[in-house]
């Protein structure tokens, strides 16, 4: 039992056995409050045109209701609820055991239903939102958002204004309500983030494979390419291309992709190299299953475990790279509320108004914390070889001071 | 084991080509360039000029040669390590201007990595050895969280509690230097030195630090499940002399194996932390060639930039060769 | 696990609603009163002291004469470029050359902007047709290094020649200097402090032109040739024969300037401080931390709110002085006027109705901004206060648009014409102050308001120069412009044959325009210069070619150290400040 090698091995076992489960329903509180955060987050970012707008729920008017909030909802609204869905569906229903059968059947259909309903009004919604045209404040009731404050929308009374119960955290230097500001901020950061990661982690899958798989001239090719990309300083290159080439959605995407993805390439290759060695490859070679057949099926399900938690710490790094970006003043549009902006345009009322700068530095840095500790419970379920002993697991087995309890 | 050196050595040379190729090819496809840079300060003040004129400066700055042209002359030049000259404006011989930004960066960073294995060290063996207990775990949550914590807000944080006065003033807040050294006594400028670089130093090594602690931590703990371990505390040996005469030393390699990827960030330098302290180093210097389209300081500098990342890599991978034969054989 | 997963999600879900039962709130955009229009330009200059201390500072106050010494420290963004006196072009190495190591022939005194001789002992003589100017150089001025054996060398005749010459070069590629010098085309030297120039043609500016643009090196200790003269050693060295010599030039941290007095400074320049010291901050935010210090003694302010809260501190009340003051700049929105919504006037006057102009200046620049109606500083002469600008109107501004045939024909809500949607995209430099910023998005909103669908788009500004607005592919772009604050030209910004290759962006053809720019470059008599300037702002007013915004105002702060503060309407100049010991 005090042979590192068993230990590990006990561990992979237990991995395999136990698994994603524990990182979506954990027993520790700080675990648990790490995925509260995410939940948070996402569910804001997912609602922001819900819960934070200047048009109301409902407007009673001389006997005729009107919904406002909901005519100004524009495709990207429907499709961040439909990406909530499937955010819902992984985080409720992954890993809960079979107890209960028919509650997850009705969560699976149910889900599943939304899920498709919110696909369809994609299709129906507007590309963009239609002007504000009357003021949306005028007579008869109204329900209004919980922040009813459009992201955009200066409020002349409340200038760079503090905390207050209007304001929930305080207005920035041109009026704007900070709250609905970093709701509508987490949307983009998290979009950016999501997309750089999927980009990585695409390409550095499929360079990884096709270079450790195919070795050779193939493998010597590719790792000059790889290295290229490994050797140019990444800021640098953000630098050069965000100078000049105006700062879109897409622009940022893509270029946070390209820079990231060296590392996820060089990790998969290196499990690639070390599974290829396995006895089942060499009998599923053996057996006439051509090259691509052996790759897709044997060797990539193996090496998900650490493309996994390397693309959760991709997608930290890919919030703090485009956070970089905006704090530099390059990157996405100046009017753009992402929290990387939010911060660069605080800085220079730290003195009067620190509220503007503190609270989106304070959200950035949850988050990333949060993905950052729940990337090192991923690491530890799926890549247990990574990482050192955890007495949890192993209760009988403490190795302070090297006595054996 | 030579002709692995070889073959490795021989492998950077396409790559460092193709470095500089697509630092060129870049430069050049963004729109602008030093030519409008000019036009546009001089916009500025007030001067507007004619179409020869600007044929003129076309052709000072030798823009209008053919692009591979360009690109040839650059490589036949770069090699006698003529870079050329600056085209911000200020007209300085590129090797002056890296080399000066060079000097600055090397020494921040120096000291930062001195300051990371300084630190990084006694608290991995802390990890290690108390692993588990209840105050490690506090300690390894901190360092997950000053991880998390992005560079400038880590440095606008301490700029407001330590320099400008709001809570205390006790830092400076911008530069290495103070400017009037009137009777500086040697100690003075040690002083005076060490003053500017606390907040830059901190910046600097907080993701390294955490980063090298963990990997100093994991390989304490793999060099006190060892056998030898095992057999110095049976002898009887102290605990102190079994962690840190037997243990320490084979715990340690990985980490020292570390340095060489340290070695790019060397010659980088950190863009955001130069920006905010005022620090002329290699970052900022990068970002100003960017800013202001100086095309022969950018390429200069993507090519020690690359160099040095290589040059990591390159002694990273040999270390690895020596301590792992299985390495060298394929 | 999953249910009480699920049950936060309930509660989560419950919270949102509850909390959604909101109060009724009704907000407008508070249309700011606007000041009072004006019918003669606000003050230059507004100085506040709060203290005793504070009103010593300010010039006139205090009872003590001045003594020579001390040093002033300010802040700047970057460092020169160069400290080449021919080569140099950009702002902060002009500044340097030009004031205080090689002070121009004619030097225009900040406080009358008038042209006054600095190098030069006189005014030049004049020939009868205008052609040839004789000028004489002051004596006994010297360079700051002499040869090399000790000997001091003096500004001489033989450096007007050497220079001239090296201009008038092909090889040297300065054309910021030989463009403006291009009209001089010969020099006769009389003796050694006279010489003459000839010009083919006379225009109104020469004078000006070649007592402030010229420009003099060192004859004696020139080494490079005039293709490689940016290479010279001196351009890092340099040896002037102004009121200040170079110390130590720090690159990146800082440039120290220490006094000569050897100069013969003119009675009005005294310069009692003995150092000058500019040190290079790139990150603006830092200037008020830094003055807080004590480390600088002139903070320049970026941001008007910052320096609205920084007024009523204190701690800053008792150290420093307050400094408002109109720096001849305005910014404004460009139409391009072949575009086909913005060909008509009534189009581009309706725009300017929907641009909230003064509660911008109130509100997003605190006050310390002037609202403009046309191309002129609002301080400027040939500015006509009797051309009000327009008030922000936007049903003014709809019915302007109903008449030039734009209304909601297909019923989505924007207008359109001939099928065509009234939208466009404004150009932006990025990085524009955020409350200019701020003043684009009311504007957008009120646009959106009335069925205008406008958005904006940022780019670097030399490609938006180069690529944007001098080949005309633009809507609408958003720049500004820096009047020369004595005689500014507006021939290169409005007369229609600088469409091309000129700075007529807008595409601005008035053959009346046209003909009164002609006749300002020619006229003599600065009165009929005036009454020109002011026709051509009625004129461009009722055109509309472009929107004018704004004219900020340029915050300072000034340290309680220095006595005798007053800052002139080129900047604080520091003539006369002295710092008692």
């Amino acid at each position: 039992m005090t042979d590192l090698k068993e230990i590990t091995a006990a561990l992979e076992e237990r991995a395999a056995v136990q698994g994603p489960r524990r990182i979506l329903h954990p027993r520790r509180r700080l675990h648990q409050a790490a995925l509260w955060i995410a939940d948070t987050v996402i569910l804001a970012s997912a609602a922001a045109t819900l819960i934070a707008s200047s048009a109301p729920w409902v407007r009673i008017d001389q006997g005729s209701v009107e919904f406002p909030n909901f005519r100004t909802w524009i495709r990207a609204d429907a499709a961040w609820l439909a990406a909530l869905w499937v955010y819902l569906l992984v985080r409720i229903l992954l890993g809960s055991r079979n107890r209960r059968g028919w509650m997850k059947r009705i969560l699976i259909r149910g889900l599943a239903g939304l899920f498709l309903l919110f696909l369809v009004l994609t299709h129906l919604l507007p590309d963009r939102r239609p002007p504000e045209r009357v003021s949306v404040f005028a007579e008869g009731f109204s329900i209004q958002a919980p922040i009813p404050f459009d992201p955009d929308h200066t409020d002349p009374e409340a200038f760079r204004a503090p905390p207050s119960r209007r304001h929930l955290l305080g207005t920035d230097t041109q009026g704007r309500d900070l709250l609905s500001r970093l709701i509508h901020g987490g949307r983009v950061s998290l979009l950016v983030a999501f997309c750089s990661t999927l980009i990585a982690v695409s390409l550095g899958l499929l360079f990884g494979a096709v270079c450790g798989f195919f070795g050779g001239l193939v493998d010597l090719l590719l790792m000059r390419v790889l290295e290229i990309f490994l050797c140019f300083p990444q800021l640098f290159l953000l630098i050069l291309v965000f100078a000049y080439l105006p700062g879109s959605l897409l622009a940022v995407v893509a270029m946070i992709g390209l820079v990231a993805w060296t590392s996820i390439a060089r990790l998969v290759r290196a499990e690639v190299l070390r599974i290829k060695n396995h006895d089942f490859v060499l009998a599923a070679r053996a057996l006439g299953c051509p090259s691509f057949m052996v790759l897709i099926r044997h060797v990539l399900p193996l090496s998900v475990g650490p493309t996994l938690v390397a693309a959760s710490f991709c997608f930290a790094g890919a919030m703090i790279s485009e956070a970089s970006l905006s704090f530099l003043g390059l990157g996405l549009p100046q009017g753009t509320p992402t929290w990387g902006r939010i911060l660069f345009d605080g800085k220079g009322a730290l003195d009067y108004a620190p509220w503007i700068s503190l609270f989106p530095g304070l959200l950035l840095f949850l988050a990333i914390a949060s993905i950052h500790f729940v990337g090192e419970r991923l690491r530890d379920a799926l890549d247990p070889r990574a990482r050192v002993i955890a007495p949890e697991i192993m209760p009988s087995v403490s190795i302070s001071k090297g006595r054996i309890r | 084991m030579r002709t692995y050196l070889l073959k490795r050595l021989l492998f950077c040379v396409p790559t460092l080509l193709g470095i500089t190729l697509v630092t060129f090819a870049l430069s050049r496809m963004v729109p602008g360039g030093p030519l409008s840079q000019r036009l546009a300060l001089l916009h500025e003040e007030g001067i507007e000029v004619g179409d020869e004129e600007i044929a003129r400066y076309r052709d000072l700055l030798a823009l209008d040669r053919p692009l591979l042209h360009q690109y040839g002359t650059w490589l036949r030049q770069s090699t006698t390590l003529d870079f050329g000259r600056s085209q911000s404006g200020d007209n300085l011989p590129v090797r002056t201007k890296i080399g000066e930004a060079l000097a600055v960066s090397l020494g921040l960073q120096l000291v930062s990595i001195l300051f990371i294995y300084v630190l990084s060290i006694p608290v991995g063996c802390y990890g290690a050895v108390c692993y588990g207990r209840w105050h490690e775990r506090w300690v390894t949550l901190g360092l997950l969280l000053l991880y998390s914590i992005p560079v400038f807000v880590l440095a606008y944080l301490l700029i407001v509690l330590l320099c400008t006065g709001q809570v205390l003033s006790i830092l400076p807040l911008h530069g290495l230097r103070t400017i009037d050294r009137q009777g500086f006594t040697w100690l003075d400028h040690a002083a005076d030195i060490a003053r500017h670089l606390v907040l830059p130093v901190i910046c600097l090594s907080a993701a390294g630090f955490t980063a090298m602690t963990r990997y100093m931590r994991a390989g304490m703990v793999e060099a006190l499940a060892l056998d030898f371990v095992r057999t110095a505390r049976a002898k009887g040996l102290r605990e102190r002399t079994v962690i840190f005469k037997h243990a320490l030393a084979h715990g340690i390699v990985p980490v020292l194996a570390l340095l060489a990827g340290l070695f790019p960030y060397l010659l980088s330098g950190s863009v955001i932390v130069e920006n905010i302290f005022g620090i002329p180093g290699m970052g900022r210097l990068a970002f100003d060639s960017v800013q202001s389209r100086d095309y022969p300081t950018l390429m200069a500098l993507s090519l020690i930039i690359g160099i040095a990342t290589m040059a990591g890599f390159l002694v990273s991978d040999l270390l690895q060769a020596a301590f792992d034969p299985r390495v060298r054989l394929r | 696990m999953q249910s009480s997963t699920a049950v936060r999600w309930a509660v989560l879900l419950a919270g949102v609603i509850l909390a959604s039962l909101g109060v009724l709130f009704a907000t407008s955009i508070d249309q700011a009163e606007g000041e009072a229009q004006r019918t003669e330009p606000p003050p230059f200059l507004k100085s506040h002291a709060f203290t005793d201390l504070a009103r010593k500072s300010l010039k006139g106050s205090s009872s003590e004469p001045p003594v020579r010494g001390g040093t002033l420290t300010t802040s700047w963004f970057t460092d020169p470029q160069t400290l080449n006196n021919i080569t140099r072009y950009d702002s902060y190495a002009n500044r340097v050359c030009r004031y205080f190591l090689f002070p121009p022939l004619l030097d225009i005194d900040g406080s009358t902007l008038e042209l006054r001789p600095e190098l030069a002992a006189s005014f030049p003589e004049l020939s009868g047709d205008h052609r040839t100017q004789t000028w004489t150089l002051k004596k006994g001025v010297c360079w700051h290094r002499g040869l090399a054996d000790g000997t001091v060398v003096e500004v001489t005749t033989r450096d007007v020649q050497f220079c001239f010459d090296l201009i008038k070069n092909e090889k040297l590629a300065a054309p910021h200097l030989q463009s403006p010098l291009a009209k001089f085309k010969s020099l006769e030297v009389v003796d050694a402090y006279t010489f003459r120039i000839k010009l083919d043609e006379p225009y109104a500016r020469a004078v000006y032109d070649f007592g402030w643009e010229f420009r003099l090196m060192p004859a004696h200790l020139v080494t490079a040739p005039p293709e490689r003269f940016d290479e010279d050693p001196l351009s890092r060295e340099p040896v002037g024969y102004g009121p200040f010599r170079v110390e130590k030039w720090d690159r990146g941290s800082h440039l120290t300037l220490v006094r000569n007095l050897s100069y013969p400074s003119p009675a009005h320049k005294p310069y009692y401080v003995e150092r000058l010291r500019l040190l290079f901050v790139r990150d603006l935010d830092q200037t008020l931390p830094l003055f807080r210090r004590g480390e600088i003694d002139i903070a320049v302010m970026n941001d008007p709110t910052r320096y609205e809260v920084a007024r009523k501190e204190d701690d800053l009340r008792e150290r420093a002085t307050f400094h408002e003051y109109y720096l001849p700049r305005w910014l404004y929105i460009g139409w391009n006027n072949d575009h086909w919504a913005f060909r008509d006037p009534r189009v581009r006057r309706a725009m300017t109705f929907f641009f909230p102009r003064e509660m911008m200046a109130s509100r997003f620049y605190e006050g310390h901004a002037a609202v403009l109606s046309g191309p002129f500083a609002i301080n400027a002469k040939g500015y006509n206060h009797a051309v009000k600008p327009l008030p922000f109107d936007p049903g003014a501004g709809e019915a302007l648009l109903r008449e030039a045939g734009f209304a909601d024909h297909d019923g989505d809500g924007w207008l359109d014409r001939d099928g065509k949607k009234l939208e466009f995209v404004v150009l932006e430099p990025i990085n524009n102050p955020a409350a200019l910023e701020s003043g684009f998005e009311m504007f957008q909103k009120e646009l959106s308001k009335a069925g205008v669908a406008m958005t904006t788009e940022q780019m670097a500004f030399d490609v938006l120069l180069e690529s944007r607005a001098k080949t005309h592919q633009f809507a609408a772009i958003s720049l500004g412009w820096s009047p020369d604050p004595v005689d500014d030209d507006l021939f290169v910004v409005f007369h229609s044959s600088m469409c091309e290759g000129g700075n007529n962006f807008v595409n601005y053809r008035n053959p009346e325009c046209d003909a009164l720019l002609e006749r300002a470059r020619v006229e003599h008599d600065p009165q009929e210069r005036i009454r020109i300037s002011h026709r051509l702002h009625e004129i461009i007013d009722a055109d509309h070619p472009m929107t004018f915004l704004i004219n900020p105002e340029s915050l300072v702060l000034v340290s309680t150290r220095i006595r005798d503060v007053n800052i002139t309407q080129l900047g604080s100049l520091m003539y006369d400040w002295w710092i008692p010991k």
